[in-house]
């Protein structure tokens, strides 16, 4: 991926490990090194957490598709605000699969470097996730 | 890319979130348009209509429910039209937040704000951070 700007590559990132769901890819796509943050699933340090939460992700909502809806960014550091549809199909935060389909948004801030993902903050609207599943808050 | 302009988003971000959000009110007129709109996804704040006075009116919702709280910014991200800034707030709840009686419990949320900026005024505002987080520390969500 060293090739791409870091909004193209935000682009692929999303459409490959998150709509098409090729874990298999993962390491293409990100550092042996990552750190990702995220306040509903915590922080991941490096590839391996990182691949077990990406993975509990798919297991407990699929399908899943985003949308980007704004991208920003200069050089290594880019950031996109997005919009997720799924369906709630494996347990997820200690709830069993509902079959509800949800739709939510949030925004991520990363960063590139070498062409592979070195850091990723999301702050998504995990309340929303909890309310449209029903989940006992 | 022009230099300047970068620095412009740059400062309104910080100006929006760590001088508005930690109270200084008439930053609000300054810095944003009177058409701004705001989408705050958190499925929690009421919707708000455009403008300013709608946003100090919000401000001052979370600032009476937590007086005390202190906003700082963590990372910026800028081009020439639109701002990313992650933020963490920290404060105690002394006073009711909505339906939510205070609770004098502390709390520190993260959340992320992008800016769209125009003309060098804020013109549109999303708005996402960790809402689900605040009612779990204040005991109200598992």
């Amino acid at each position: 991926m060293s090739n791409l700007d870091s909004k193209d590559f935000g682009r692929q990132y999303i459409e490959v490990i998150w709509n098409q769901a090729q874990l298999h890819r993962l390491d293409e796509f990100t550092a042996p090194d990552v750190v990702r943050h995220d306040p509903a699933s915590g922080v991941q340090r490096g590839l391996e957490e990182f691949r077990v939460v990406v993975t509990a992700l798919h297991a407990a909502f699929s399908p899943m598709h985003f949308t980007i809806n704004w991208q920003l960014g200069e050089g290594d550091a880019a950031a996109h605000h997005w919009t997720v549809t799924g369906t709630h199909v494996g347990e997820f935060m200690g709830n069993a699969p509902t079959g509800k389909q949800f739709t939510l948004d949030g925004i991520s801030i990363y960063r590139v470097a070498d062409g592979k993902l070195v850091e990723e903050r999301a702050v998504w609207d995990a309340l929303g996730l909890v309310k449209q599943l029903g989940f006992t808050a | 890319m022009n230099a300047f302009v970068l620095e412009t988003n740059q400062t309104l971000a910080q100006r929006y979130r760590a001088e508005l959000w930690n109270g200084r009110q008439e930053t609000a007129d300054e810095i944003t348009a009177p058409d701004c709109v705001f989408h705050v996804n958190d499925s929690f704040t009421p919707a708000l209509d455009p403008g300013p006075a709608a946003l100090k009116q919000l401000v001052v919702m979370y600032r009476t429910a937590f007086p005390d709280t202190s906003f700082s910014v963590e990372d910026l991200v800028v081009d020439a039209a639109k701002v990313v800034v992650r933020w963490r707030g920290n404060g105690t709840q002394q006073g009711a937040l909505g339906t939510i009686a205070a609770t004098g419990k502390s709390v520190s949320v993260t959340g992320i704000d992008l800016l769209h900026i125009k003309d060098g005024k804020v013109v549109a505002i999303w708005t996402n951070w960790d809402a689900l987080g605040l009612l779990k520390q204040l005991g109200l969500a598992a």
